[in-house]
């Protein structure tokens, strides 16, 4: 969180938003294409497009947002994400980034393990420790990441 | 970070700090544990090291008094030990758990066993020509049967001889529990020398075999393959009509040490023996091949002649005269000294599948062949050759399959002592060896553990484990997670024995602990070894999606609303453990019997089950 710190003198706006306008920006990060209030209702299952369109215009007015010519919306690049530059959003959901670190190492030990005979000799024992100890750290870390952002 | 900033959050960069250095000395302490504690590689532990041996080869002849017999005893041990010259075998009979127990009593041995037939054997040499008739006898009593058993004489003469000679005679009995019997086998030394004759020295093959049930094997389909006994009173016998005298033959090396002593058989083609012949019938000829340290034959007294060497099937090797005076009521000790290669062993720990290759090459041919396992021989002998001897030592492996750890290379041209100290890096924890780099892993790995259990650990009142104790659904998963700690199968197997030039049969014990695909194997002469499962690739993955999700989404279970209520998800949860279980039974592809473990993984449905209906019970009569 200290690189967002230091931009912003501020909490970042995704701080600032309410549940509802959170989750319609989740949908926005996720879709990756314009999408339309009455697209966005129906995904949100809001009571109206009207009440989509509100959401979507305070994404808009924090810079989160633009709207596009045909009046849809699309997420604003130059918006300041802050901790969600962490994730990988996809229509279906989040993964954080750290997967990709914590996959990369387990396939390394999985060769490793798979590849090296065992003498349990420093060499052995040192490749082990640092192996289970990045593997461990990192997989907690994305179960965390996981969990703040769906739970 | 700016010094306004720093001062809005007061003690964060020491803060920040202090984190860093935690985690910086928590690893270097770490770090240099394993650097300090943990030896580099087993080659820094094996010393090897080789000097000329002294002496030369001859014989030596040493007199004392005994005194000569018509009645020969041959034989009179039934302790059916390595030492007393018995050697042992089993094969098994089928794929069900081999199971060999021996217990040695003051007359004999009492053997139980089930499916395996069992074989002891004993080697000697007769002399045909002086003998008058050979027999061999042994008292059998049946504690448990039906067994059948038989005792056979071979005697043969294959090293040197122009045409191979052999005979053989069995008498076979099937006894049931209660039984007991004497076998005999008779031999006509007389008759068989009118036709054997030049031949007068030849070897012989004494062979108990026994088998639970039958040795038909139609028989053994769906019978009890499990039998009892006691064997005694084994005794050779033999007579002549003139008193006979006895040569003792020791074979040693050119220190004068006995190779035999330290029980060592040499397993070669090729062994030292001795061509005798008779000054009184010179042209009568025969090979003494001694089996053992001082190995004995009776014979008339006069003058002998020899050709002592290294004898094949067809051929002889580094061959030298020999010549001595048998007198009347004498023993003969004749020593015979030939160019060996002593190799020492100085082994700090037994371990299973630690074992020791030794390969005589003789111009890219493999000459001979030794390979030792636990319990170890103080020293192996080896006829000398001009050659290379490739020594190899097997670890113990981790996988199921044993690679060359480390091996050297030996060129030889003169008779050596070799030295090989091996020091084991490994200690035994409760019974399990390990080595000091796997206890600092298992420390390390039960640490992030505890670590990542703690972070993610929601705080927990008193009374929410009350709850989670009291709930239905939280012993079923007890259950299913201490299954993991215990065995789930077990399982006996023999090891090849034909690779093995000492000892007997090596049985190995499997204990398997399924959930983290390992089994601590064991034999009767090491300490247990923790082996993990050679498809472990499929095993793990299999184990985690099998068992540990369940036993985690179990154990989530408890402390929950609607306790009572049939929860179809929860029984996936124990069911799915079960059916690891059962898989794992039907596709390991070795004899397994079930264990703790199982069922545990067992009564854990059934203990929910039961918890359900009674409570069910419960509600119903107290509506009545």
């Amino acid at each position: 969180m200290s690189s967002l710190l230091r931009r912003s003198k501020s909490l970042p706006i995704i701080f600032q938003l309410g549940e509802t306008t959170w989750k319609v920006f989740i949908i926005l990060l996720g879709i990756r294409r314009p999408i339309g209030p009455r697209e966005l209702s129906k995904r949100l299952n809001l009571s109206s497009p009207s009440v989509g369109l509100y959401h979507l215009n305070k994404l808009s007015q924090h810079n989160l947002a633009l709207k596009t010519a045909a009046g849809d919306y699309i997420v604003n690049p130059e918006a300041d994400l802050g901790f969600l530059e962490n994730y990988l959003f996809f229509e279906h959901g989040n993964i954080p980034r750290m997967t990709f670190y914590a996959s990369f190492i387990t396939g390394l030990i999985i060769i490793y393990v798979v590849t090296t005979p065992f003498d349990f000799g420093a060499h052995n024992v040192f490749a082990l420790a640092i192996g289970m100890s990045a593997f461990t750290f990192l997989w907690m870390e994305v179960y965390r990441h996981y969990s703040a952002l769906t739970v | 970070m700016k010094r306004r900033e720093m001062q809005e959050r007061p003690g964060l960069r020491r803060r920040l700090c202090s984190i860093a250095l935690v985690g910086l000395v928590l690893a270097t302490g770490f770090g240099l544990v394993i650097d300090t504690v943990v030896p580099d590689v087993l080659g820094d532990d094996i010393i090897v090291t080789e000097n000329m041996a002294s002496g030369s080869i001859g014989f030596s002849a040493m007199l004392s008094a005994s005194k000569s017999n018509t009645d020969l005893v041959l034989l009179n041990d039934s302790s059916f030990s390595l030492e007393s010259g018995w050697k042992m075998d089993f094969n098994e009979l089928n794929e069900d758990n081999p199971r060999v127990d021996r217990l040695h009593t003051e007359s004999g041995i009492q053997l139980d066993f089930s499916n395996v037939f069992v074989s002891y054997y004993y080697e000697t040499n007769f002399n045909l020509r002086d003998y008058e008739n050979v027999m061999v006898s042994l008292d059998v009593k049946v504690l448990r049967g039906p067994i059948e058993i038989s005792l056979g004489l071979e005697v043969f003469s294959d090293l040197s001889t122009p045409q191979y000679r052999e005979y053989s005679d069995r008498n076979s009995r099937t006894l049931t529990t209660g039984n007991s019997t004497r076998l005999a086998v008779e031999l006509n030394t007389n008759s068989l020398y009118a036709v054997w004759s030049p031949l007068w020295l030849v070897q012989s093959f004494v062979e108990i075999e026994i088998y639970p049930v039958s040795s038909n094997w139609y028989e053994w389909e769906g019978a009890p393959l499990d039998a009892s006994l006691i064997l005694e009173n084994v005794t050779i016998l033999a007579t002549s009509t003139t008193p006979l005298s006895q040569l003792q033959v020791d074979i040693q090396d050119t220190q004068g040490f006995s190779i035999y002593e330290s029980g060592v058989n040499l397993n070669t083609i090729k062994q030292p023996a001795i061509n005798l012949t008779s000054d009184k019938t010179p042209n009568k000829w025969g090979i003494f091949l001694p089996w053992r340290s001082n190995d004995t034959i009776y014979v008339p007294a006069g003058n002998y002649s020899g050709i002592a060497g290294f004898y094949s099937y067809d051929h002889s090797n580094d061959t030298f005269p020999v010549s001595f005076e048998v007198l009347p009521n004498t023993t003969l000790l004749l020593g015979l000294r030939f160019e060996m290669i002593r190799v020492s062993l100085t082994i700090s720990q037994a371990i299973p599948y630690l074992r020791i290759l030794l390969i005589y090459w003789e111009h890219y041919f493999e000459d001979y062949r030794i390979e030792v396992a636990p319990p170890f021989p103080n020293t192996i002998y080896i006829p000398k050759r001009i050659g290379n001897l490739s020594i190899s030592i097997h670890v113990p492996p981790r996988m199921e399959t044993a690679y060359s750890k480390y091996s050297m290379n030996i060129h030889v041209s003169n008779p050596v002592n070799i030295d090989i100290q091996l020091r084991i890096p490994m200690f035994p924890i409760f019974g399990v060896m390990l080595s000091t780099g796997e206890v600092l892993l298992v420390i390390l790995g039960l640490a992030l553990l505890m670590g990542a259990i703690l972070s993610f650990q929601k705080p927990n009142t008193q009374k929410h484990w009350g709850q989670v104790l009291k709930d239905p659904r939280f012993w079923p998963a007890f259950l299913l997670g201490i299954s993991a700690l215990v065995p789930w199968f077990d399982s006996f197997s023999a090891l090849q024995q034909y690779t093995w030039s000492i000892g007997e049969p090596i049985l190995i014990q499997k204990s398997l602990y399924i959930p983290f695909a390992l089994s601590l194997d064991s034999t009767a002469n090491s300490f247990a070894a923790l082996v993990v499962s050679q498809y472990m690739i499929i095993e793990i993955p299999t184990r985690i999606i099998l068992f540990w999700l369940p036993l985690r989404i179990g154990l989530g279970y408890a402390g929950n609303p609607k306790k009572w209520k049939f929860n179809s998800y929860y029984a996936i949860c124990l069911l799915l453990p079960l059916s690891m279980g059962v898989m794992a039974y039907l596709t390991i592809p070795i004899p397994l019997t079930l264990s703790i473990g199982f069922f545990l993984v067992l009564t854990a449905p059934i203990l929910w089950g039961f918890e359900i209906l009674i409570y069910r019970a419960h509600k119903k009569l107290k509506k009545k």
